[in-house]
């Protein structure tokens, strides 16, 4: 036994290092000199919060009880940090983005702002927080009777939580920050986070392997109904605490700060995802042999959920024992700081807030000093929390087991869930749906669960426990309905969190959510496609910025308020004074405020003092489906006029061409009536003369039928190209190729515009070529090709010394003859319409022709095989290009002659 | 661009993983799997059933942080925002 003041002093010590260490880093933080704070270790750390004195001495009592299941506790967080990327991400992106400070502010946020919800989450929180309150001071004060030896547990209780709430006003409402942080807090728990992990493993390594001979000897002569509990281990019962479990690492009053509000950067959680399990795997993993050799080593009737103290005790290890005590008085002394403060703020936020601004401000602004009614009502509200805390522990007469009533409270925060899960992953979830489920849970819970385990002195009396209230079975709180044979726990979650989400779906479903509610919803439920936190409000009533201005000052305190505003003002380029009351810095200092009071008293505020209210949100999502509507058409619209105009334009493209072609074809009658016209003339004049000539010389005779044969053979020549062009152009005629020197061909030609040529005095440049290559090609068709081409170079070429150039090449499988003269050439527009009928070009002058010359030529070269096109030279002289294929037999010669090269 | 496409694709597969992983730890916890291990014997003195759970859990930390590690290198390679899109 140890001395009861050197007890006290000891956790005085203890209690004033704490303080020292958040007094130092709140300091610190003010200095940014803190970076190690800001480390996902320390996160994690202050998560471990969870694990409290339920956890250091409750878990082996629950372990020596019924077996297994009390790892079940740890097993829930743990999937819940592991599938972190699912819901805690969502979670934290959520609370920033909205400066959520509470799960009351979460919830009421979510549906609309809504005080009436904040409300009832606040009276929940707080009712299921009583047990696990009332656990930790039960916890602190058995341990200190034990180690002390002292027998007034109910003094010594009322001691414990008179010292706890005035440590926990002292740490968490020297101030008031303006995201609801509180680094220094932070810091202790994490301080304490590692010494009850030392201590619980200290315990458990010295009872394994002192007490004990190693693991071996610990589970030696153990039956397996010991370890795995009696009867249905992994039965129905395992997944009953597992749920809320899960739950609770985030709802619990408690969590939602330090997983949440404390959160710094989202790249912690991921970290926080293996080492928070971590921790918990360290915490439990000697629960198990601690346990057996109590239940082995300990007396018959020794509580084993002190096994952890009562062990050492017993084996004279009193340092160890100290080291125990404080473990546990960490674990119960972390947690109630933190669920007191997160409490507090709720009720401070939620329920105080709003009834003051009915009370104090009956006009326009607010009277009072705000800020400091919210300290008061905070430090107030702590005291109330421990003091009810007390009156559990008082009135349940601390008999239960230490897990028994946390499981209790776990449940009751599991009441929750629906309402939040629903609220960020399903945008049809109502205020409606919210408030019906969570009350109808609520209402549940407290039956099965809550009044029960005050065991029949609270409300409900014992006998209504075992037979019913006023008799009536079908309501006997633990079988409700007819719900028997099944454990009370199992029971309760059924009924409570089963009926609460039916009823939250069914409401949900009938009822309508109004303007805000929606826009709220889809901020929540798309977070991640949502950039910034709120949505602009319109201010219809032009808001008093001086106003605003006091009213920040109140809430965020002078200095942070002059910096806000100087901020706002000097974004909109002020240099100096209030910046205007735009919706972008009442919406700025909406979020601000919230930080501080909540979302729903913040709106509330805000709402009174700029009078966003005037222009009704209804009106404003209606404007805003409208815009959405309209820019929608527009875009349709436009996407649509491009379509047409893109149509549109290949029409005029088409329509052009057709025009041309129908010009052409225009001038092509024109030209063949006009060249039928001229031999027909004549034809016509000369046989009339012969008609009525009889006075006609027979040489004179003689001379006329032949001018008319000459015409008649003009004109079937005429009608011949004309047909020829027509049958080779559709491929309706076959050209007949065979293999003939491409040399021999040009010579020939030549030959036959050789008395052209000397009349026109052209000199003709014919180099030669490579040696004789074998074209396929017929060698008619050939010749009429070349004898166009070259003619033409004779008859249009109008410079002072005319000169026809004649070039061959071989290129891979075709043979090429290229044909320029000195003349002038084409235009490269020409080019594009000199291969059509009828088309004569520039350079054609006066000379006759009926235009078909090029086009018959192009038709019997590709006929061939081969092509005849305008090319360009770089300094932009043309020239005709003859394509032909070369025979088989030279082309394999020219591939191998190449190779060579 | 192929860098961050890549990075996004490899993102994308440690969140596979990870809903995986907890499927798997989910699965083999509760009931009725978690029941194979209810058996009446010891390995290395220490209660089957009890050995199961700690190996389950132990499995499904070390899955975690390996995944953590991974994701977070993942997301330092893509700009931070771009990984938004999972419905749930």
């Amino acid at each position: 036994m140890l001395s009861v003041n050197f007890l006290l002093l000891i956790c005085l010590t203890y209690v004033a290092l704490l303080f020292a260490v958040a007094f130092v880093v709140d300091r610190n933080t003010r200095t940014r000199r803190t970076q190690w704070l800001h480390s996902p270790v320390i996160y994690t750390l202050s998560i471990s919060v969870y694990c409290t004195s339920w956890t250091f001495y409750g878990a082996v009592g629950s372990a020596a009880r019924n077996g297994l299941e009390f790892v079940t506790i740890y097993l829930g967080p743990t999937l819940v940090f592991v599938g972190w990327w699912w819901l805690l991400r969502k979670l934290v992106r959520i609370g920033r983005a909205h400066r959520i400070t509470s799960i009351a502010d979460l919830i009421s946020s979510r549906y609309g702002k809504s005080s009436g919800l904040a409300v009832l989450v606040t009276l929940i929180a707080v009712i299921a927080i009583t047990p696990y309150i009332a656990l930790q001071l039960q916890s602190v004060t058995r341990s200190y009777q034990i180690i002390s030896g002292d027998a007034d547990s109910v003094t010594a209780a009322l001691w414990v939580a008179a010292g706890m709430a005035l440590f926990t006003i002292l740490f968490g409402t020297r101030n008031l920050d303006a995201n609801e942080r509180h680094h220094g807090v932070v810091a202790a728990i994490a301080l304490e986070a590692i010494v009850k992990l030392l201590a619980l493993i200290a315990v458990g390594i010295f009872v394994t392997f002192v007490v004990a001979d190693g693991l071996g000897d610990v589970f030696s002569n153990v039956p397996t109904d010991m370890v795995t509990g009696l009867g249905d281990a992994f039965g129905p019962r395992w997944p009953a605490p597992t749920f809320p479990s899960a739950t609770a690492t985030i709802w619990m009053p408690r969590q939602f700060p330090v997983t949440v509000v404390e959160n710094i950067e989202e790249r912690h959680l991921a970290t926080a995802s293996w080492l928070f399990p971590l921790y918990l795997f360290g915490m439990t993993i000697f629960i198990m042999p601690i346990a057996i050799v109590g239940l082995k080593v300990m007396p018959q009737g020794t509580n084993p959920d002190f096994f952890v103290l009562t062990l050492p005790l017993a084996e004279q290890r009193q340092e160890l024992a100290l080291l125990a005590f404080l473990g546990g008085f960490s674990s119960a002394t972390s947690m109630v700081i933190v669920a007191a403060i997160a409490v507090s703020t709720m009720v401070s936020n939620h329920v105080v807030m709003p009834i003051a601004l009915r009370v104090l401000s009956a006009g326009r602004a607010v009277s009072g000093d705000v800020r400091n009614l919210l300290l008061v009502s905070r430090r107030i509200s702590i005291a109330a929390i421990l003091g009810l805390g007390f009156l559990y522990f008082w009135l349940s007469g601390g008999a239960d087991s230490l897990a028994a009533i946390g499981l209790i409270a776990f449940v009751g925060v599991a009441q929750f869930l629906p309402s939040l899960l629903g609220g960020i992953f399903w945008r049809g979830a109502t205020r409606a749906g919210a408030m019906a489920g969570m009350l109808a849970g609520f209402c549940l819970w407290a039956y099965t669960l809550f009044l029960p385990g005050l065991g029949g002195d609270f409300l409900l009396s014992a006998a209504a426990l075992t037979e019913g209230p006023w008799g009536i079975a079908m309501l006997r709180p633990q079988s409700l309905f007819g719900l028997t044979e099944m454990d009370p726990l199992v029971h309760a979650v059924v009924w409570s969190v089963g009926m609460n989400t039916l009823i939250f779906l069914a409401v949900s479903s009938l009822s309508r959510s109004d303007a805000l509610e929606r826009l709220q919803s889809t901020l929540f439920v798309d977070v991640f496609r949502t950039t910034g936190g709120e949505p602009a409000g319109v201010a219809v009533g032009t808001a008093e910025v001086e106003d605003l201005y006091t009213l920040a000052q109140r809430i965020l305190g002078e200095a942070p308020a002059a910096r806000l505003f100087d901020e706002m003002a000097r974004s909109q380029g002020l240099a100096d004074g209030l910046p205007h009351p735009t919706d972008i810095v009442v919406g700025r200092l909406e979020r601000e405020l919230a930080g501080s009071i909540g979302a729903a008293s913040a709106h509330a505020l805000v709402t009174r003092i700029a009078g966003r209210q005037s222009l009704g949100m209804t009106d404003l999502i209606d404007i805003a489906d409208e815009t959405q509507q309209l820019l929608e058409t527009t875009r349709q619209l436009a996407e649509k006029s491009e379509e047409l105009e893109r149509t549109a334009d290949q029409l005029r493209q088409v329509n052009e061409r057709l025009r041309t072609l129908d010009m052409q074809k225009d001038d092509f009658l024109n030209q063949v009536s006009h060249e039928l016209r001229t031999p027909m003339t004549s034809i016509r004049s000369f046989s009339e003369i012969l008609m009525d000539g009889d006075a006609l010389e027979a040489t004179e005779k003689s001379r006329f039928v032949r001018i008319i044969h000459n015409e008649t053979q003009r004109l079937t020549r005429l009608l011949d190209e004309l047909l020829d062009i027509s049958r080779l152009e559709a491929g309706t005629v076959s050209v007949e190729l065979e293999d003939i020197d491409a040399a021999d061909a040009l010579t020939v030609a030549l030959d036959s515009v050789s008395g052209l040529t000397r009349n026109a005095g052209v000199s003709v440049d014919f180099p030669q070529g490579p040696d004789r290559t074998l074209v396929r090609a017929n060698s008619d068709r050939l010749r009429q090709v070349l004898i166009n081409i070259l003619s033409n170079a004779v008859k249009y070429n109008t410079a002072s010394t005319p000169q026809i150039r004649i070039r061959v090449e071989r290129r891979s499988s075709d043979f090429l003859i290229d044909i320029a003269d000195n003349g002038g050439g084409i235009t490269r527009e020409e080019a594009a319409t000199i291969f059509d009928k009828f088309t004569r070009g520039a350079r054609s002058g006066p000379e006759p022709g009926a235009g078909l010359g090029l086009p018959i030529s192009r038709a019997i070269m590709r006929a061939m095989g081969g092509d005849l096109t305008a090319e360009f030279q770089p300094d932009g002289t043309s020239f005709f290009r003859l394509r032909l294929r070369m025979a088989v037999s030279d082309v394999a010669d020219a591939v191998a002659s190449e190779h060579v090269r | 661009m192929t860098e961050r496409r890549e990075s996004r694709v490899t993102g994308r597969k440690i969140r596979d993983r990870s809903i995986a992983l907890v499927l798997v730890g989910t699965i083999l916890l509760l009931p009725p799997v978690a029941g194979i291990s209810h058996v009446d014997s010891k390995i290395g003195g220490i209660p089957v059933s009890l050995l199961y759970v700690f190996t389950v859990w132990a499995f499904l930390i070390a899955g975690a942080a390996a995944l953590s590690r991974a994701l977070l290198d993942s997301q330092s390679a893509a700009p931070p925002g771009d990984n938004d899109d999972l419905p749930g």
